[in-house]
């Protein structure tokens, strides 16, 4: 209901700015020349060999759109490659091995993005890692705690940097898609609190970018956050060791095809109005959240729906 | 004196109406500091100021007794040798007669008696302040009798405020006793890249406070210099500055530790116990910025290291930490430092740091659930603007002249920072130097403060770290008072209040019994 609305605001607010646009177009003659952006879509979405970023690479394949996947195992990005071609046909989907730790990596990236589609117009940052463990902080190894904050942060932002590099020089712009995760609203995550601390770092990037871009006066690249909710994916699934987290997937977590099918549709909405206000996607909402925990415990409803609860 | 001049202020307004006289007690109170320098009625008749003054010492009792007992305790060394150098002198003479007599060797002897000596000092020390306060109290209640004249009532009323006084002196006393027993002893500091800048600021303030220090940073030189140039300034203020005994303690090591390196932190984690046998204070307090400009002009080197510093450091940091202290019987407090970002807000142009500090804080509060049982402490401590490089590099002279107003040297942000740092307790503390009445302070005084730092053309007209020091020894006097007056606050407003309370709910009483008409 919320995002009904969210999604005729915005459809509003682009219409208010388009003259707006044109206008600061055409004063700032020395800018590149804009191009409306048009369906369908080059997209690209890293950690997309499986979990969400899978489910989404493939529902804006189902939608008509290009898309780059990206993975740190080459097997992997290999087998879905195949896998996906055979389902949407050969020059739709493309796949390189890319770890976004690494700055050389997320360059080879773009250039293997221009070299095959020319421009990206969707640019989703979906890798990120738990670690898979969920354990108090003084437990945790060293190793998995490395893991998680580059990935998380120092993947994030070097995959941001790049991409609002290569979108500047496009004519199209482009959109840039960051997801958050648990502790991004700042409510305490126990148990996983370096995944947390990232993912709130991630929000607050977003922030500073959108800030940083404004202070610039670019309009045609633009730094949106992305919240998938609870998905049932590895990543969740791993931590479902206590009741109250058997509880909660139970009540709010949704299998990634469900929340894929949800979030595309919004995500191609934003370039195809041509909008360039930075959004915030939600997938599960306050409201949706605490009417599913209510009908929990007033019907029973998502009883063991994944896991058993004791 | 004021309270006298008010006293005197009321009576001729109360000459026809006894019975307003408490009513305008508050209000006059204001106008007879504002008439003090006015001079005394001289009207006022001899009836009337009798009864006034017998409230006065009711009310002034509690104000003086409290006024005494924190002068005595500040002066605290006169009373030890007034009260217990006697005393102390025949003790240690027969302890040292029984000493002989069972002929132990002589270096154990001597060292028994050192801290019996000690034991008794202080025993004598308390005693002697007690003695004292219940005398002073003895000679207001006596004052207070002697202006009553005789009236039961009023003596009722004496010995009411006499027990108020009592309480509420106890109350504060207690405090400062524990406070002092919380301060006393030295503290083993962890404090990682503390080679410049604030962290080197932290650790020569906890040094001189008499603290264990253990300095971290990447580089083995600076490590060494460091270590070179506090225990310089340990021995001067161990030659000029005035607490001897606590700094003969003090004690400053270090290490060379990349802190987002585990076996470095590790590595470190192990010296610090090695050398002082446990860790009470760790502060995470690397970090670094690289610099104010766009995301985009950031190398991948650049973004490296301040997401390995700030954010890997920190975490890998608290998780040693946490385990060392979670295995000490005393446990620990582990303080992480606030920096733009932390409260959410966006920051362009530092978009990496910000959010890395915007994370730290997320760690805190998830930190603060997982140690809710154990005895480790998780705080932030935030020390607003400092002027150090990490804020100076890359600055325009625009932002300088905004530094001006509310930016302070690294050692005025340690000095008020480390004594609320090491009296810490609980867990989950902000200690924070841009508290709302500082900012508030920098703000209207903003006119005052242009100039302070830079100069229009953003040259920087502070000293140089080294000639700060040199004058440092003589500043330190002067502005412990200012700080000993920010960390009483708490407690004298609420002796205060509750002084007050006590004062209201006499005079309410007094009123209902001697004048049951109004």
């Amino acid at each position: 209901m919320q995002e009904n609305s969210n999604y005729t605001i915005n459809m509003g607010i682009a219409y208010l700015n388009y003259p707006v646009v044109v206008k600061a177009q055409t004063s700032s003659s020395s800018a590149l020349s804009r191009e409306p952006m048009l369906p369908p879509f080059n997209v690209l979405i890293t950690g997309s060999t499986k979990g969400i970023g899978y489910a989404l690479a493939k529902e804006f394949l189902k939608a008509g759109d290009n898309v780059i996947i990206c993975s740190r195992s080459a097997e992997r990005v290999q087998s879905t490659v195949q896998s996906l071609r055979e389902e949407f046909g050969e020059q739709r989907v493309w796949g390189t091995k890319c770890d976004v730790r690494e700055g050389k990596d997320v360059k080879d990236l773009v250039a293997f993005a221009q070299e095959n589609l020319k421009y990206v117009d969707i640019w989703i940052n979906n890798a990120g890692s738990n670690a898979y463990s969920y354990k108090p902080l003084a437990e945790a190894s060293d190793e998995d705690l490395i893991e998680v904050v580059t990935t998380n942060t120092l993947g994030l932002m070097i995959c941001c940097r790049e991409a609002m590099k290569m979108m500047l020089n496009q004519p199209r712009g482009g959109h840039i898609f960051n997801i958050d995760g648990a502790g991004s609203d700042g409510r305490p995550t126990p148990r996983f609190a370096a995944y947390g601390a990232t993912k709130r770092s991630v929000v607050h990037l977003t922030k500073s970018l959108q800030a940083e871009l404004r202070m610039q006066d670019v309009q045609n690249v633009v730094v949106h956050n992305l919240s998938p909710g609870m998905v049932t994916t590895d990543l969740l699934m791993s931590g479902a060791t206590t009741n109250q987290a058997k509880f909660f997937i139970n009540v709010l977590a949704e299998p990634a095809e469900v929340v894929a099918e949800y979030l595309v549709p919004n995500i191609r909405s934003i370039p195809a109005n041509g909008s360039t206000k930075p959004t915030y996607i939600r997938f599960l909402t306050g409201v949706k959240a605490y009417s599913q925990i209510f009908s929990r415990f007033a019907f029973g409803a998502r009883r063991n729906r994944y896991l058993l609860e004791d | 004196m004021a309270v006298i001049i008010t006293k005197l202020h009321i009576s001729p307004q109360s000459l026809d109406k006894i019975s307003f006289e408490e009513h305008q007690r508050s209000r006059s109170l204001g106008r007879g500091f504002l008439s003090s320098g006015f001079g005394v009625h001289k009207k006022s008749y001899a009836l009337c100021v009798q009864q006034c003054r017998s409230f006065k010492s009711k009310d002034g009792g509690g104000v003086e007794k409290k006024q005494k007992e924190k002068f005595e305790i500040l002066k605290e060394n006169q009373s030890k040798t007034k009260k217990g150098s006697g005393f102390r002198n025949s003790l240690k003479r027969a302890v040292s007669w029984v000493g002989t007599l069972p002929s132990q060797s002589n270096e154990e002897h001597r060292e028994a008696v050192a801290k019996l000596e000690e034991v008794f000092s202080s025993a004598a020390l308390q005693i002697g302040r007690y003695i004292v306060t219940m005398m002073s109290t003895g000679v207001v209640l006596a004052v207070g009798f002697q202006l009553s004249g005789g009236d039961s009532h009023m003596n009722t009323l004496i010995w009411y405020s006499w027990l108020g006084g009592i309480i509420i002196g106890t109350m504060i006393g207690a405090n400062m006793v524990l406070d002092e027993h919380c301060r006393a002893g030295p503290r083993n500091v962890v404090i990682t890249g503390s080679t410049r800048g604030l962290g080197k600021a932290l650790a020569r303030e906890f040094l001189l406070s008499g603290d264990h220090v253990v300095v971290a940073s990447r580089s083995p030189e600076s490590v060494d210099t460091t270590i070179r140039e506090l225990e310089e300034i340990l021995k001067e203020g161990m030659i000029t500055g005035s607490n001897r005994t606590s700094l003969a303690h003090a004690k400053v090591v270090g290490i060379a530790c990349d802190v987002c390196d585990p076996s470095d932190v590790q590595k470190l984690a192990n010296f610090a116990v090695n050398e002082f046998g446990s860790i009470d204070i760790w502060i995470n307090n690397a970090g670094t910025n690289k610099g104010f400009r766009p995301l985009l002009q950031f190398s991948d080197e650049d973004i490296k290291q301040i997401v390995s510093t700030n954010l890997v450091g920190s975490i890998l940091c608290t998780q040693e930490a946490m385990r060392m202290m979670m295995n000490q019987p005393k446990g620990g407090h582990i303080f992480n430092m606030d920096g733009a970002g932390s409260g959410g807000s966006s920051t362009p142009l530092t978009a990496v740091y910000g959010s890395t500090k915007c994370g730290l804080r997320q760690l805190q509060s998830s930190l603060l659930k997982e140690c809710k049982r154990s005895k480790v402490g998780v705080h932030t401590a935030s020390p607003g603007m400092v002027l150090t490089d990490l804020l100076l590099s890359g600055s325009t002279t625009k932002n300088k002249q905004m530094f001006n107003i509310i930016c302070e040297l690294p050692e005025t942000v340690a000095r008020t920072l480390v004594p609320r740092m090491r009296v810490v307790k609980g867990t989950g503390k902000a200690i924070n130097y841009l508290t709302p009445p500082r900012i508030l302070l920098a703000l209207v005084t903003a006119w005052l403060r242009r100039g302070r730092w830079f100069d229009d053309q953003g040259r920087a007209l502070y000293a140089a770290e080294a000639d700060r020091l040199r004058n440092w020894a003589e500043n330190r006097a002067m502005f412990s008072f200012t700080d000993a007056m920010e960390m009483y606050t708490e407690n004298t407003w609420v002796s205060v209040f509750s002084l007050s309370v006590v004062c209201a709910f006499i005079i309410l009483s007094s009123t209902g019994n001697t004048f049951p008409g109004t």
